[in-house]
């Protein structure tokens, strides 16, 4: 079928809508990982990403179906985190153009591997300890300072940094190893 | 892996870097391959760990020695001082992305339009819980107390989010009934029956009585205390884990069953799909590895032989309640055995017990069907007994009860099996389930008919009942209430009857 909004008008038909919601499922993991790397302050990131799904949304009709849907997405959030530089958003961008091209390059050519990765992650964060898991989801799941960490546990700020550095850091070899076994 | 570099990039991940560090990381990123990937890596976890659960709002929260983690042994296995945690977290906010791109399509899709176009609303509906699904569990307000929820004192304390969802129930009685939101820590005992509980990611848990289960914070785990579960897993649930009081099984595939069972101080484990990865017990000196076991493969894990091999039971575990609703009470030598197999022919599945196998549920039958008996019947089959035909357009659910004992040798096998519906009749002789295999059984199964063409196997004279003509005497009972039928089997190749009972489900039919 073909609709029209009020103020534009174009055509996207279920089949269309569907896809869109399948591919955006698939890149969704890749791209915000990409925003948030690019644009630490938590809020702009939602922003940026909202923004580069309103985009995606509005103008899926120019998507070449021969190229990879995530490259396609993450080129879309990479203008859109420019905007957002342009807009002197909360906190300004740390990377220069041409760092953020080359995270751009390596978030795409990562899109392949990034369930596979996921995977792995998950398998590694079944054997951490359970209060290492919830120190990372306090964290990261909830959006938590670390000072706010910290004042909880009673310890210092620089403790909880050094200890999500070290499981961080535990859990990337841990995914390096497997999935180094499991490619070989 | 470059421990350097992972060091920087988590520095700047975490906003550590001063000016001129990030001056000289970002010249490094502009340069270096090797550099981006490790961030896009970092951030790509960094998202994962974003889409994790928030943690409890007040518990005893066991937090490492910072510097005591060198290895990445230490890090998955050293012990923990305890500390009070105190405050409660803050409810992540709910992904706004996913309900950006609902939003945009749904005002594409102007209501007016939507009513014209039912197909474009069903698509759109669909959209709207795919996307809900994507962007992960809603949280939920922290509350303070959960009304007639167990905090187990050995497990997580009981939290506000929800973890899980109770989908499907099956003569379920509980000790303390739960909602339909599953929260973490919160414990509950499936007394009798089945439930349907799945995660937040996905993944199917069957819960099968008697059993005692809690769900952790992390929403991709259960605490089985007691009791058996049968677990599916779906693409976002990957790394799906089952404590048990024995051992952690972390999932590497897509279906498994684990059972602690009663009185042997023993977790069962067995891998239909995939692979899982299996903790020694917690206490044991001589194995200190975890080990990965495949599909097809059972152990037992326990103290002091530690992990085991066990025997693969192909029907132990229920894990599609929709099958677990079609079983019968069964008593003596009858086991369930689920939905038919692709192959039930002669020596495919040799057993003492008296395979109780359904062949087909919901079935609306296309033409009457003349059984060999029904309530009130018996076989050897009685002259004066009437023997049902069974109109078209029944809809009927058929089972088929299969006895292959292991050896040529005789084999006695008595088994009472219960129906909590009407049995319309039985299908005992061998010309009747030949008749019927093609109309009654589940398509593309090889039965033991040789009038099927291209069929495997050939055999006559070795299905169905036996009388007394073939030296064997088999007994059989429709009860007068017609829900119950006690068999007294005596095979040596093949006995086999179909039962056809009064459909459970009035839903979509098929046709035969």
């Amino acid at each position: 079928g073909t609709l029209s909004m009020a103020n534009e008008s174009y055509s996207r038909s279920p089949e269309d809508v569907s896809r869109l919601a399948l591919l955006w499922g698939k890149a969704q993991h890749s791209v915000s990982a990409y925003v948030h790397a690019a644009v630490r302050n938590h809020h702009d990131a939602e922003d940026v990403i909202q923004a580069t799904v309103t985009y995606i949304a509005h103008h899926f009709e120019e998507y070449d179906p021969d190229r990879p849907f995530i490259a396609w997405a993450i080129g879309i959030a990479r203008y859109r985190i420019l905007d957002h530089r342009h807009q002197g958003r909360r906190q300004p961008l740390l990377l220069g153009d041409e760092a953020l091209d080359s995270l751009t390059d390596a978030m795409a050519r990562k899109a392949d591997t990034a369930d596979d990765r996921r995977e792995a992650l998950d398998h590694c964060m079944g054997r951490l300890k359970p209060e290492h898991r919830r120190v990372l989801a306090e964290r990261y799941g909830s959006d938590k300072g670390r000072e706010e960490i910290a004042s909880d546990l009673g310890i210092k700020a620089r403790s909880v940094t050094v200890l999500l550095r070290r499981v961080r850091t535990v859990l990337a070899e841990c995914i390096d190893q497997r999935m180094k076994g499991s490619a070989s | 892996m470059n421990d350097k570099l992972v060091e920087t990039c988590l520095a700047y991940l975490d906003g550590d870097l001063d000016e001129a560090e990030l001056k000289d990381f970002a010249d490094l990123l502009a340069e270096s391959d090797e550099a981006a990937d490790q961030l896009a890596d970092l951030a790509l976890d960094e998202q994962h760990y974003r889409q994790a659960p928030a943690g409890p709002k007040a518990a005893e929260l066991p937090l490492a020695d910072a510097l005591a983690m060198p290895a990445l042994d230490a890090a998955f296995n050293d012990g923990v001082p305890t500390i009070q945690y105190t405050t409660s977290s803050t409810a992540k906010p709910q992904s706004q992305y996913a309900s950006a791109l609902a939003y945009v399509i749904k005002q594409t899709f102007t209501p007016k339009r939507v009513a014209v176009l039912g197909t474009a609303a069903v698509v759109l509906l669909g959209l709207v819980i795919t996307l809900t699904l994507i962007s992960g569990p809603d949280e939920t307000e922290q509350i303070t107390d959960l009304p007639g929820v167990v905090s187990p004192s050995d497990e997580a304390p009981v939290t506000s989010r929800v973890v899980a969802t109770l989908t499907a129930e099956h003569q379920a009685r509980w000790d303390r009934r739960p909602g339909q939101d599953l929260y973490a820590g919160q414990r509950f005992t499936l007394r009798q029956g089945f439930a349907e509980v799945t995660t937040a990611r996905g993944a199917s848990v069957l819960i099968e009585a008697p059993s005692t289960v809690s769900f952790s914070e992390n929403d991709n785990a259960v605490f089985l205390r007691e009791g058996s579960l049968g677990i599916t897993i779906g693409d976002n649930a990957s790394g799906f884990i089952v404590d048990t009081p024995h051992t952690r099984v972390v999932d590497i595939g897509t279906s498994f069953g684990v059972s602690v069972v009663p009185g042997t101080d023993t977790t069962h484990v067995q891998v239909f799909e995939g692979e899982v990865s299996i903790a020694p017990p917690p206490d044991d000196n001589n194995t200190d590895r975890s080990r990965t076991l495949v599909a097809n493969g059972a152990v037992e894990i326990g103290l002091p032989f530690g992990v085991r091999p066990a025997e693969f039971e192909p029907t132990r575990y229920e894990r599609d309640i929709a099958i677990a609703r079609l079983r019968p009470g069964l008593e003596g030598d009858a086991e369930w055995a689920g939905e038919v197999p692709s192959d039930i022919g002669f020596g495919q599945f040799e057993s003492v017990k008296t395979r109780v196998h359904i062949e087909q549920a919901g079935l609306v039958l296309g033409r009457a069907i003349q059984a060999d008996f029904g309530p009130g019947g018996t076989w050897p089959l009685d002259p004066e007994h009437e023997a049902p035909l069974i109109p078209a357009g029944t809809r009927v659910d058929v089972y088929l009860l299969h006895l292959d004992p292991p050896s040529t040798e005789d084999h006695e096998a008595e088994s009472v099996i219960r129906f909590d519906r009407p049995i319309l009749g039985v299908l005992g002789t061998e010309a009747t389930l030949h008749a019927t295999d093609s109309t009654l059984g589940l398509p593309g199964v090889l039965y033991p008919n040789p009038n099927i063409a291209g069929a495997k196997h050939s055999y006559k004279g070795v299905r169905g009942l036996d009388f007394t003509d073939t030296g064997f005497v088999d007994h059989a009972a429709v009860a007068a209430d017609g829900r119950t039928i006690t068999l007294s089997v005596n095979g040596s190749l093949i006995d086999q009857a179909r039962v056809l009972v009064l459909a459970r489900d009035q839903g979509s039919p098929t046709t035969n």
